[in-house]
């Protein structure tokens, strides 16, 4: 083996052996960020469960506060940033009106 | 060699073969069969280079090198490497991609659990207070699964990390 001949394959090794470094590296990386993005994906998700329960809780809020005329529920929504208005004509209503809960 | 030797007892000749144990002989005999080297013993022998017995030789004559097979195999593990570090690379920056792209959900979702986190403990003190609407709401919550904890909830802060909520169905 001549002496180029010697040197030509110790840099492909050189550049073999960089290659694997990056790949185990980036594969690392690869599987940090995947299971990132899985995680917050099942966040979100979550949240739309969530999302549900929330507007029930608030729409649940508001009907009875406004069936029962419940100044401390009121505030409360209000202090959440969510506001109701009664509306009188509403057909079925056992209470003054049927709230429209609106965030704002 | 004939030789013909006078002995001193008389005329008589006396004729034969005689190999005389000369140094021309030896010569000869050493320049037909030399023999083998020998190394002293336990002194292993030294090659300079390869014994050319045991070396192989191609069509040409000349000695097979491992360049080539060491060039083929370093090429084609150079290429995989390198065909897997660029597969890498692409999907890192789908990751990235992702990532980013969620980072605006991800938001609204924490802002959303912090709100109903918010709300629950708010309806869950007035109905500690005695507030009938609030214990009403949150009986009816606990008959359908869902308790509230006033507990200071950690969640919808890091939107990296999701904590549970403080309402659980």
């Amino acid at each position: 083996m001549s002496k180029l001949q010697y040197y030509t394959v110790t840099l492909i090794a050189a550049a073999c052996f960089a290659a694997m470094l990056a790949s185990t590296i980036l594969g690392y990386n690869n599987a940090k960020a995947r299971a990132d993005v899985n995680q917050r994906q099942q966040f979100v998700q979550q949240s739309v469960q969530l999302e549900g329960l929330y507007k029930e809780i608030v729409r649940a809020l508001a009907e009875m506060g406004a069936r029962n005329n419940d100044g401390d529920v009121k505030a409360m929504l209000q202090k959440n940033g969510i506001t109701y208005t009664a509306n009188a004509n509403a057909p079925g209503s056992p209470a003054p009106g049927t709230p429209a809960p609106v965030r704002k | 060699m004939n030789i013909k030797q006078n002995t001193p007892g008389g005329p008589s000749s006396v004729s034969g073969v005689y190999n005389k144990p000369s140094a021309d002989s030896d010569e000869a005999q050493e320049t037909l069969h030399p023999p083998p080297e020998r190394e002293p013993l336990g002194r292993p022998r030294v090659y300079t280079q390869a014994p050319t017995r045991t070396q192989s030789l191609g069509a040409r004559g000349e000695p097979f090198s491992a360049f080539m097979p060491l060039l083929l195999g370093g090429l084609a593990l150079l290429g995989w490497l390198g065909f897997q570090a660029w597969q890498f690379y692409v999907e890192r920056q789908t990751l990235q991609a992702a990532y980013a792209s969620q980072q605006q959900t991800v938001d609204g979702a924490a802002k959303l659990r912090a709100s109903l986190d918010t709300l629950a403990a708010d309806t869950q003190r007035l109905a500690d207070s005695g507030n009938p609407t609030a214990r009403t709401l949150v009986d009816e919550l606990k008959k359908r699964g869902v308790t509230i904890s006033t507990a200071p909830a950690n969640a919808a802060s890091a939107p990296g990390a999701p904590a549970t909520p403080a309402p659980a169905r």
